[in-house]
């Protein structure tokens, strides 16, 4: 009867810190309201592949040899293999976007470029950290883009070995947004900036328009960075069965059915980057300190640029504008609208914002892309 | 040191790269504007 107390046996301390992380995250995600749909799965796997001697993870067993584990199995599959899951999981994702309020406004699609700049500024900061390899940093700095899968997928395919820290640091700041945001637009705007309003007159935007925007900016990303195609490709390709109006039940099954089968999929393999060996480490640390540094470089890149657009302009913008620029939505939109209304209870600055914030989920897919076409190239 | 420099580069090459791809998309919606302001003649016109 000695197997009974085999995996006792085995237990280590790291394993108990990680079926506590994972209670955590189950807890953020039932009782916090952080992100549940990412985090629950995520916490309930964690507890699965710490667990000692683990039939979720591969294990070797004695005169059989090596079994699989299905949480090992998806992993392999899904991830680390085409990075297939969070592909998938930008169709369901294309067919929620809607670009009309950036094509009726497009002149803050400039935001969405200007808050990528926290990845970049991060992946310089991680460099200088001993331990990261610039692959590793690289994956890190893309918490900032504010985008769980694109998050996941850069560093799947630069081979990051922090995939589970970063994939934590990426969902749970997305979460954290409406905390993070405001300290960090408070720290560059005074009330005065915050109080400009701005005036809403949206363009109406055809059907035709609607349809041809996510084919040209396929070709687009396509050409000027050919590693973000299947990131860009499969996010247009879920717009336009969207758009275009004849697929109405594939578009309803992407955004619905897909998007919540992936999203569960995706949050269990995650799971089995999170063992104990991988994720309790000092490492861990740093990139969650990291992650929090790019969201607040990308909020105050955004806020700075739009200061430096109104040196320039007759119509003024109000600054916190820029900092809806990272791909957090809708929670970033909606940070700007409630700080404007704080200022001055009658500015309402949502449309902007939201536009700004759509123009973000379009930059941060395209900052994932150039980081593959740059990176792999500079790499040892 | 080395990684410092290539993740200079990045910075660079990836802002620019990103402002590029972002301007190409703004001069489509504004074309993409001008098919939107376009009007087919109504067949039942005269």
């Amino acid at each position: 009867m000695d197997f009974l107390l085999e995996s006792f046996k085995e237990f280590t301390w790291k394993q108990g810190v990680m079926i506590a992380i994972g209670i955590l995250l189950i807890v953020l995600a039932i009782w916090k309201k952080m992100e549940p749909t990412l985090l629950l799965p995520m916490g309930f796997g964690a507890i699965l592949v710490n667990l000692p001697l683990s039939g979720a993870i591969n294990q070797v067993m004695e005169n059989i040899g090596v079994v699989q584990g299905p949480i090992e199995w998806l992993y392999n599959f899904g991830i680390d293999g085409a990075e297939i899951f969070p592909l998938l999981l930008f169709i369901g994702i294309g067919a929620m976007i809607d670009f009309s309020p950036l094509l009726s406004n497009p002149k803050l699609i400039f935001f969405g470029a200007a808050a990528q700049l926290g990845i970049f500024l991060t992946i310089i900061v991680a460099t200088l950290i001993p331990g990261f390899g610039l692959n590793d940093a690289a994956s890190i700095g893309m918490i900032g883009a504010a985008d769980g899968p694109t998050s996941i997928l850069v560093a799947s395919v630069l081979n990051s070995k922090y995939l589970g820290p970063i994939t934590v640091a990426a969902y749970s700041y997305m979460a954290l947004v409406p905390i993070i945001q405001p300290m960090a637009i408070k720290l560059v705007t005074t009330k005065s900036e915050r109080k400009i309003r701005m005036d809403y007159n949206p363009k109406k935007v055809s059907k035709l328009a609607l349809i041809i925007f996510p084919i040209a900016v396929t070709i687009v990303a396509g050409l000027i960075a050919p590693a973000s195609i299947s990131l860009v490709g499969f996010l247009m390709f879920g717009n336009l069965l969207k758009e275009c109006g004849v697929t109405k039940d594939l578009s309803e099954t992407a955004s619905k059915v897909l998007a919540n089968l992936i999203t569960l999929l995706l949050g269990l393999t995650i799971a089995f980057t999170m063992t104990a060996e991988k994720f309790v480490s000092l490492e861990t640390l740093y990139i969650m300190g990291l992650g929090l540094l790019a969201f607040i470089f990308d909020t105050i890149a955004g806020v700075l640029f739009a200061k430096g657009m109104n040196l320039f302009s007759k119509n003024k913008i109000n600054p916190m504008i820029g900092a809806a620029g990272i791909s957090a939505f809708p929670m970033s939109a909606r940070v700007v609208q409630k700080m404007g209304l704080e200022a001055d209870p009658e500015n309402h600055l949502l449309m902007h914002a939201v536009s700004a914030n759509v123009s973000g989920q379009i930059a941060s897919v395209l900052a994932g892309g150039i980081i593959l076409s740059i990176v792999p190239g500079m790499l040892l | 040191m080395e990684n410092l420099i290539h993740a200079l580069n990045i910075l660079w090459m990836g802002m620019l790269s990103i402002f590029i791809g972002i301007t190409v998309i703004y001069i489509i919606i504004l074309i993409l504007g001008k098919i939107s302001d376009f009007k087919p003649k109504d067949k039942n016109e005269n």
